[in-house]
């Protein structure tokens, strides 16, 4: 009868201890460690939205003062022949253009992403307006050149309006994709 | 001294831990911007509840790059502000009376760790199946640099809205 009073401290100590209730841990879950924890894979991961992150921004607000541009550009068109403010404008929103296009084409993108919502839009409507801002500017230059020169242009070349503003709209409605919930 | 011994071991094994898992959950944030309105949604959620000497006890961990919205472009934006690779988990933890379970609506003080900055809410819960329930997180409040478009930042408050549904 000696295990009796161990017997009887024992179940007293089962007792309290039932009384602690334990913290329910992350691993309790069903987490895995790698889910839990950070490891080398996921700082270079970091890094790489981070810098994807900063050079989109770069994008956005390039992208607006290229649109404000364009807009300038737009609506100097009229008075194309007479100075060449039209001429210069154009040439700006081209360098900036373009450079906002580098922005977008050159930021790391994570793998495994399937492109969903307005940014699919966004980058369709730059197969319309990317070939208009690389036509627009050399019929333009077409155009100007042979009014200058007292030549007839051809029917392509008097298209540089209709080019220019399909490539306007195009880029227009692609930042307002950006910008406003549809 | 057998009664005795008989009455302790009755007393000690008489509470039993009951343990609940979370069968199904839902999480949805709301960011407001001047321009839009935006939503969204993760399920991507893992929780338990242990209930013991009238107190239950509970964790529940969502995984920060889960949540979806309408646009990927805005979903990868939001892993890079919320730095998910460095805090993967946002988790809710708390305790309550387990009479609490029984009531139609409760709230229940709970530790929210969000963007590794732990901070304490009082959570709205309405019992169902599954039971709903309502925070609005400051943003700030957990050192989340607020996103911008045109130069206008997104809402501070983020109104969380969540489903759970436990099961035995």
């Amino acid at each position: 009868m000696i295990w009796l009073p161990r017997l009887f401290i024992l179940l007293i100590s089962f007792s309290i201890l039932k009384n602690v209730q334990a913290e329910i841990a992350l691993k309790d879950l069903g987490l895995t460690q790698s889910e839990i924890v950070l490891n080398p894979k996921q700082i270079k991961e970091q890094k790489t939205l981070e810098s994807r992150h900063s050079m989109l921004k770069t994008h956005e607000v390039l992208g607006l003062t290229t649109l404000g541009l364009m807009t300038a550009t737009m609506l100097t068109g009229g008075g194309a022949l007479d100075s060449n403010t039209h001429m210069y404008l154009g040439m700006a929103t081209g360098a900036l253009y373009f450079t906002t296009a580098y922005f977008s084409l050159t930021a790391p993108k994570p793998k495994g992403i399937k492109e969903r919502g307005n940014i699919v839009w966004h980058k369709r409507l730059a197969w319309i307006h990317f070939p208009a801002m690389i036509l627009a500017p050399i019929l333009g230059y077409i155009y100007k050149k042979n009014e200058d020169d007292g030549k007839k242009s051809s029917s392509l070349v008097k298209q540089h309006p209709t080019i220019a503003g399909v490539g306007f709209g195009a880029f227009a409605l692609s930042a307002a994709l950006m910008t406003i919930e549809f | 001294m057998k009664l005795i011994m008989g009455i302790l071991l009755l007393l000690s094994l008489q509470v039993e831990a009951k343990e609940y898992t979370l069968s199904q959950a839902k999480a949805e944030y709301t960011v407001k911007h001047i321009f839009k309105t935006v939503k969204g949604q993760s399920k991507d959620i893992k929780g338990k509840m242990v209930c013991e000497n009238e107190t239950c006890e509970f964790l529940i961990a969502i995984t920060s790059k889960s949540f979806i919205s309408s646009d990927s472009n805005r979903d990868l934006n939001m892993q890079t502000i919320l730095e998910v690779t460095k805090f993967p988990l946002i988790t809710v933890k708390g305790s309550l009376p387990e009479s609490d379970l029984s009531k139609q609506q409760f709230e229940v003080k709970s530790l929210v760790s969000f963007h590794g900055i732990e901070k304490e809410y009082l959570i709205k819960i309405t019992k169902g199946r599954p039971s709903e329930g309502s925070l609005t997180v400051l943003l700030e409040d957990h050192k989340i640099e607020r996103p911008s478009l045109l130069m206008a930042k997104i809402d501070n408050e983020v109104p969380i809205s969540f489903s759970v549904d436990w099961k035995e």
